[in-house]
């Protein structure tokens, strides 16, 4: 794996699995063409290390020793993210934050844990492929979500890897 | 060299002091590169027409050199990290990320320095 396009890709999907709620831009940097600076935004104070040795790791594991591709970690946290690069914070609950894949009985926790912290409680809308849409609304003390609206009752396997839009 | 990252050292932790933390971020990445860079050249033959740029190349001879290689690999690519971002992001370089890297960048300094010198 050698092709600044190979570690790209295996450098933001790596992170993406481990921190999946995390934005992630990968860029050259205007010295060289062979160092890449991986930029985190809207990282939590208490996953930045993590975040930052995760990179300097990758380093050492996806990359061959001379060839001569330097990844930079560039994390930023949500206060840097908010001021600097607004266009990747944290949605406010008036707009839409965020898209993620997997099954709708998931949703609640995952949405949970993607604004953990930041809000009080959140209204999730589901655009599902399959069936019609669903409310979903819960609070943060618990991940049950206390009321359901809509048809939507299950989800076959075959839509595991649908993408559902979630809106606040 | 080793005038040069001795200068360049100063002018960082001058620079911290006066509370200017891009400007110190990039003196002291600038102070350690050189020092890398003269023990590459005295000892490694390293000169400007080999393949790759001067800051991945002394990044890849920090990451490959002595046993303390994966440490201080991650650690100058760190000071890298803030130096480039003092130098195009838009937001200042973290001061305390800065601070907390000190020790371990004089200490890599010294010893690509020493290094450096003649047998």
């Amino acid at each position: 794996m050698n092709t600044i396009e190979d570690i790209t890709n295996a450098v933001r999907d790596t992170i993406r699995r481990a921190f999946s709620a995390y934005p992630v831009d990968i860029q050259t940097s205007p010295e060289e063409e062979t160092t890449l600076w991986v930029q985190v935004f809207a990282v939590r104070a208490e996953d930045v290390r993590a975040v930052k040795d995760m990179i300097l790791q990758l380093q050492d594991e996806v990359i061959d020793a001379e060839c001569g591709i330097l990844l930079l970690p560039m994390v930023k946290n949500i206060e840097v993210t908010k001021k600097y690069y607004p266009q990747f914070a944290p949605q406010d609950p008036a707009g839409a934050c965020g898209m993620f894949s997997g099954l709708l009985d998931t949703l609640p926790s995952q949405a949970y844990e993607m604004h953990r912290g930041l809000l009080e409680s959140l209204t999730v809308e589901v655009e599902h492929p399959v069936f019609s849409s669903a409310q979903i609304e819960y609070q943060e003390a618990g991940y049950a979500p206390t009321r359901e609206r809509g048809r939507q009752t299950e989800v076959p396997a075959s839509a595991d890897e649908s993408r559902y839009a979630m809106a606040a | 060299m080793k005038d040069k990252s001795n200068e360049n050292w100063i002018a960082g932790q001058k620079c911290l002091d006066d509370g200017n933390v891009n400007a110190a971020a990039s003196r002291y990445y600038y102070g350690v590169l050189q020092a890398v860079l003269g023990w590459a050249r005295a000892k490694k033959g390293y000169d400007r027409t080999q393949k790759g740029g001067v800051h991945s190349k002394m990044a890849e001879f920090v990451r490959s050199e002595g046993k303390g290689r994966d440490f201080y690999g991650r650690k100058f690519a760190e000071l890298q990290s803030l130096r480039e971002t003092a130098d195009y992001q838009p937001e200042p370089a973290d001061e305390t990320d800065l601070r907390s890297l000190l020790p371990d960048c004089e200490k890599m300094r010294e010893y690509y320095l020493k290094k450096a010198e003649p047998i």
